[in-house]
């Protein structure tokens, strides 16, 4: 019991101290520490995908309002392009706000690396 | 005979009943709530083959069929143990491990309230009679806490009142909170930031003291009425 108890709480404290070397929260105990506003846009073969269509193809709504952090789409995003959408070419850009801040704009393939 | 054999069965499994089994009564009721409230969220969905998991081994391609089915039944055995007291604490264990893999097989689906109720379940799990200071759950308690006061202490805008002032004033649109907050020059926000942060620095130490479960009882509650009653506006 007390090993796996020391490795249930150990492991989130790992997930925390781990964070602070990434910009995603996953299993940080983070919630609603930061509110983001995007708009998500695909091209796949020079194509731009309708909202509905990016949102199919990640699973996230396309444009929302997220209370979690900023990186997760991208991170989902990236993850999709190097695995199930591997050589399609996608292009996707990510405008976000972190809080009501300066809109700022993450790129794929170019900010995926 | 057996009719009475029954009601006496039924009498010891009734859902309503916590009482006579390994885990402490209120630990089983927290289950008992938990499981149902998760099961209610997965109502008419249920469980989806893994998506850009965080595990890589689980995107193998023979897995995808077999998971939802594997998940359901890890789960809604579990939900039944605990629910009809038959080795509520192994079904705890399998319910909560089913949500943690389930969050593992999709990063789409991470949700920091339903790994919550996760590794609820699997502390609540490791909990039993003999354990009557709850370490374990005041550990959890102390770690949900701590993580929320680490992230927002180290965010400049909890700091500086930005996200209070974008939350109250803008997402949830409360006229009188911009007002008021601009006629302080952005005190309000400032100190609601600050209120917060130190609230959850308070909860975290309150949760790793034996003598304060009050405390952090009614603290918890009130954060989760002020969570509430502001958005009302």
């Amino acid at each position: 019991m007390w090993v796996l108890g020391a490795v249930l709480l150990g492991a989130q404290a790992a997930g925390g101290v781990a964070s602070r070397f990434t910009e995603t929260r996953y299993f940080a105990w983070a919630p609603y520490d930061q509110i983001t506003e995007f708009d998500l846009r695909v091209w796949v073969g020079g194509r731009e995908l309708s909202g509905m269509e990016a949102a199919e193809r990640y699973r996230l709504p396309h444009a929302t309002r997220d209370n979690r952090s900023w990186a997760h789409v991208p991170a989902a995003v990236a993850h999709y392009e190097r695995t199930l959408g591997r050589g399609e070419g996608a292009r996707v850009e990510y405008r976000h706000r972190i809080n009501g801040g300066v809109e700022r704009v993450w790129r794929c393939p170019e900010d995926a690396r | 005979m057996s009719v009475r054999l029954a009601r006496e069965w039924w009498a010891a499994r009734a859902p309503w009943r916590c009482d006579g089994t390994e885990s402490p009564e209120p630990v089983l009721l927290a289950a008992k709530l938990l499981v149902l409230f998760r099961a209610a969220g997965w109502v008419g969905g249920g469980f989806e083959a893994p998506f850009l998991p965080f595990l890589e081994v689980l995107s193998a391609e023979w897995l995808g069929p077999v998971w939802p089915w594997l998940m359901a039944g890890l789960f809604w055995g579990g939900a039944v143990s605990v629910w009809f007291n038959v080795g509520p604490r192994r079904g705890m264990a399998a319910a909560g491990a089913a949500i943690i893999s389930d969050i593992a097989a999709g990063r789409t689906r991470f949700s920091n309230s339903v790994l919550l109720a996760g590794v609820l379940l699997l502390v609540l799990a490791l909990t039993s009679r003999e354990e009557r200071r709850r370490w374990w759950l005041r550990g959890q308690s102390a770690l949900v806490y701590g993580g929320a006061f680490l992230n927002k202490l180290l965010h400049a805008d909890w700091r500086d009142g930005r996200f209070f002032s974008h939350w109250a004033g803008e997402v949830l649109g409360l006229g009188w909170y911009a007002r008021l907050d601009a006629a302080t020059s952005g005190a309000v926000s400032v100190t609601a930031g600050w209120m917060v942060i130190v609230g959850e620095a308070a909860m975290t130490v309150l949760a790793l003291r034996p003598g304060a479960t009050r405390a952090f009882l009614v603290g918890g509650g009130c954060f989760t009425w002020a969570c509430w009653c502001l958005p009302a506006g």
